[in-house]
């Protein structure tokens, strides 16, 4: 069966400072159930967004997705890709950032509306997934 | 936090670092730092920070990544290896996905792009001065623990066992895992904690062990 890799970016409902214990509870219970579904890929927490990416089967992705998409710890969940790929870019699925970095954040921002600019959007949704893979520590792969 | 809120609430002098190579930069730096109450301490290179390390209080460092001679990485690195966990923010023109990661893996808070508005540089400074405090309350415990979430709890496990004096042998035995998978998380582990040594490793998680 074919691997596809999801990435969507959303805002965040939590408030500061409850929400570390709110995200250790959330990646807590994603390890075990992306775990169990041979789900692997980053999720990332600024402050004001999340972003995430999950790789697996389609099947297994649409799951987490009903649960994700239920969720009302996040709001806005904008779906910035879902393809194909050959092989997973990620080991395992971490926490890839935690934190309140402008940063981190400034790379998620462009991807919370529509795309009206395709390429530009997808330079951005590269520029994202890249600096997730370099946050999980597996930088040896070039993004596709 | 708004600049207005900063600019009313009493001044007291909190020290900064500035180190760029650039002198409007400086100069621009220290008057905007003024207007928040915070004294900057400008510093042409890397290596009149260095020399003078010793003798200076602890405070936020704001620091170029492009300089002459010994470059804002490097001197983050040289910090880190000091064992200085002073707060440090990067500041480059763009800043690189993979140099952006290193650096905040290697313990900076945030990547300021220039030119940046008041109001991030305010907050970022803020934020700098709380994990300060926050220090010299608890001995950097926070922060270790802080750092460790990175990893994951195979990684955890295994930097627990490494910290206890065990080899990659024995570990292997007693998590029943073969020797390749215990170096393989191993070197993850030293990789998502952007550490190169060892000894830094252990006395992080030594550190992230101690009650506060």
């Amino acid at each position: 069966m074919g691997i596809r890799c999801l990435l969507y970016v959303s805002e965040s409902c939590l408030r500061w400072p409850d929400d570390a214990r709110e995200v250790d509870d959330i990646v807590e219970v994603a390890r075990t159930r992306n775990d169990a579904l041979d789900l692997t890929g980053a999720l990332i927490y600024t402050r004001t967004h999340f972003a995430q990416v999950l790789e697996g089967s389609a099947e297994a992705i649409a799951e987490v997705m009903t649960s994700i998409r239920a969720d009302a710890r996040h709001r806005n969940i904008n779906i910035v890709s879902d393809d194909a790929i050959e092989a997973r870019y990620f080991p395992d699925w971490s926490m890839a950032y935690s934190g309140p970095s402008f940063y981190v954040d400034r790379q998620i921002k462009p991807l919370l509306s529509q795309a009206t600019d395709p390429a530009r959007s997808r330079r951005a949704a590269a520029g994202l997934l890249a600096m997730m893979r370099e946050f999980a520590g597996d930088s040896s792969r070039a993004v596709g | 936090m708004s600049v207005e809120v900063l600019a009313s609430s009493p001044v007291v002098a909190r020290n900064a670092y500035v180190i760029d190579d650039d002198r409007d930069i400086r100069v621009s730096l220290r008057m905007l730092l003024q207007e928040d109450g915070i004294e900057a301490r400008p510093f042409l290179t890397a290596n009149d920070f260095l020399e003078e390390l010793d003798t200076l209080p602890p405070g936020p460092v704001l620091l170029d990544v492009r300089m002459p001679g010994m470059d804002g990485l490097s001197l983050l690195e040289a910090l880190v290896e000091r064992g200085v966990r002073w707060p440090v923010i990067m500041m480059t023109g763009h800043a690189e996905v993979p140099l952006a990661v290193k650096a905040m893996k290697l313990g900076a808070i945030d990547f300021l792009e220039k030119p940046f508005p008041h109001e991030e540089l305010s907050a970022l400074m803020a934020r700098a001065f709380e994990l300060l405090d926050e220090q010299s309350r608890d001995g950097g415990v926070g922060d270790a623990r802080r750092r460790l979430e990175r990893l994951t709890p195979r990684e955890r496990q295994i930097l627990a066992a490494v910290a206890s004096g065990l080899s990659n042998k024995e570990i292997a035995l007693q998590l029943d895992l073969s020797h390749r998978t215990v170096e393989m998380h191993r070197s993850r582990m030293m990789r998502r904690l952007g550490a190169r040594r060892l000894s830094d490793v252990i006395a992080l998680f030594a550190t992230a062990s101690m009650a506060r």
